[in-house]
């Protein structure tokens, strides 16, 4: 499942903010969580579980073609293993051509699309609140997603105590999470520039290549699309590791349908997708949702 | 096809650092990635520290991406 890093020095969670955390849950009463497998929802489920009970949690898996089967592998897995009360439906983002049109605040219609499946799950259900795995570092960034969160009445309760990512790291640490140190993971979309159509043959050649990454051993990297050709992003930290992978990844790259393979000389950086738009495009995108 | 200008420029900037006989290709949809092929010893040393800086002189030029090709360095195309 994931592989295991060395915890090093985590950060310390103070009494304060869990305080706060089992409160807000308390004040949800029974909860259908947006859960992705990520180290977010994963942890908001685990603790959700342990606030509520069992009987008052449903996580929820949106299962699209552009949800890495790896992601929902762990969703699963980590579910079973830890007694979480799961769920998957299908959600039909791609459907929306608004979506399928790939604009810089796509993420809005993926979400929107998401959080109503839920809500709907929730009312079938009787569960009283909608929750996401937001946290306190997701302010200020490019998330058009949670547009289509707030306008769903879906609460962030990790958000609302305040915790960061490297709380929740450290705490799923403490849960024995196997989560806690899992790379960001956002959907395969993200792999493609804004503007250019989303499809699931495009999907596809992203997710067998970066499948094949990972089974060369890399966990933290991008396969960027551009057309027939795939740009890798790789974080520094592995980037020393692709020269006695080449000719493998290479020959990985081109099985996956793309004509040629290059390794961005900067890495992997989050958000490099949006390097190439003003901030202020982004706003007013994000907020034209 | 017009000249891309981006080209010659880029490999002045490889050049500068040391780098030459490199070829540069402009792919991408918006021809926004420069693609440069290397010898085998310049691929290592441009997988290593030197990477950054080189990218960040062939950014320069013009590109918003700079990636190696991942082929072997006697491949065609």
């Amino acid at each position: 499942m994931v592989l295991q890093r060395g915890a090093g020095e985590l950060t310390t969670v103070t009494g304060e903010k869990r305080e706060r955390l089992e409160a807000i849950l308390r004040e949800c009463e029974s909860v259908v969580i947006g859960y992705s497998g990520g180290v977010d929802s994963v942890f908001l489920a685990r603790v959700a579980v342990e606030v509520l009970g069992a009987g008052r949690v449903l996580a929820v898996t949106g299962k699209s073609d552009s949800v890495a089967s790896w992601m929902e592998d762990t969703a699963r897995e980590v579910a079973r293993d830890f007694d979480i009360p799961w769920l998957e439906v299908e959600t039909r983002e791609m459907d929306d051509p608004r979506y399928a049109a790939n604009p810089s605040n796509r993420c809005y219609f993926c979400k929107s699309e998401l959080w109503t499946r839920l809500a709907s799950v929730a009312r079938e259900h009787g569960f009283k609140t909608v929750l996401d795995g937001s946290n306190a570092d997701d302010v200020g960034d490019h998330r058009p997603g949670a547009v289509a969160a707030a306008e769903n009445a879906v609460r962030s309760p990790l958000l609302e105590a305040g915790l960061t990512k490297a709380e929740i790291r450290a705490w799923s640490h403490e849960l024995g999470l196997p989560t806690w140190d899992q790379p960001a993971a956002p959907c395969l979309a993200s792999r493609l520039p804004y503007g250019i159509a989303v499809t699931p043959q495009r999907l596809r050649q992203v997710e067998r290549a970066e499948l094949a990454l990972r089974a060369l051993g890399f966990r933290d990297f991008r396969v960027r699309h551009h057309g027939d050709v795939a740009r890798l992003e790789v974080h520094p930290s592995e980037i020393d590791r692709v020269a006695g992978h080449r000719a493998a990844i290479h020959a990985a790259v081109l099985k996956a349908g793309f004509r040629r393979a290059l390794v961005d000389l900067q890495g992997y950086r989050r958000g490099a997708l949006n390097e190439g738009l003003m901030a202020t495009q982004l706003v007013q995108l994000g907020a034209a949702a | 096809m017009s000249a891309d200008e981006r080209i010659p420029a880029a490999l002045r900037a490889l050049a500068g650092h040391g780098v030459h006989g490199a070829s540069v290709d402009a792919e991408g949809h918006q021809r926004e990635i420069a693609a440069i092929r290397v010898s085998a010893g310049d691929w290592e040393r441009m997988m290593g520290p030197d990477g950054t800086t080189v990218a960040d002189a062939v950014k320069a030029a013009g590109f918003r991406y700079v990636a190696l090709d991942l082929a072997p360095a006697d491949a065609g195309g």
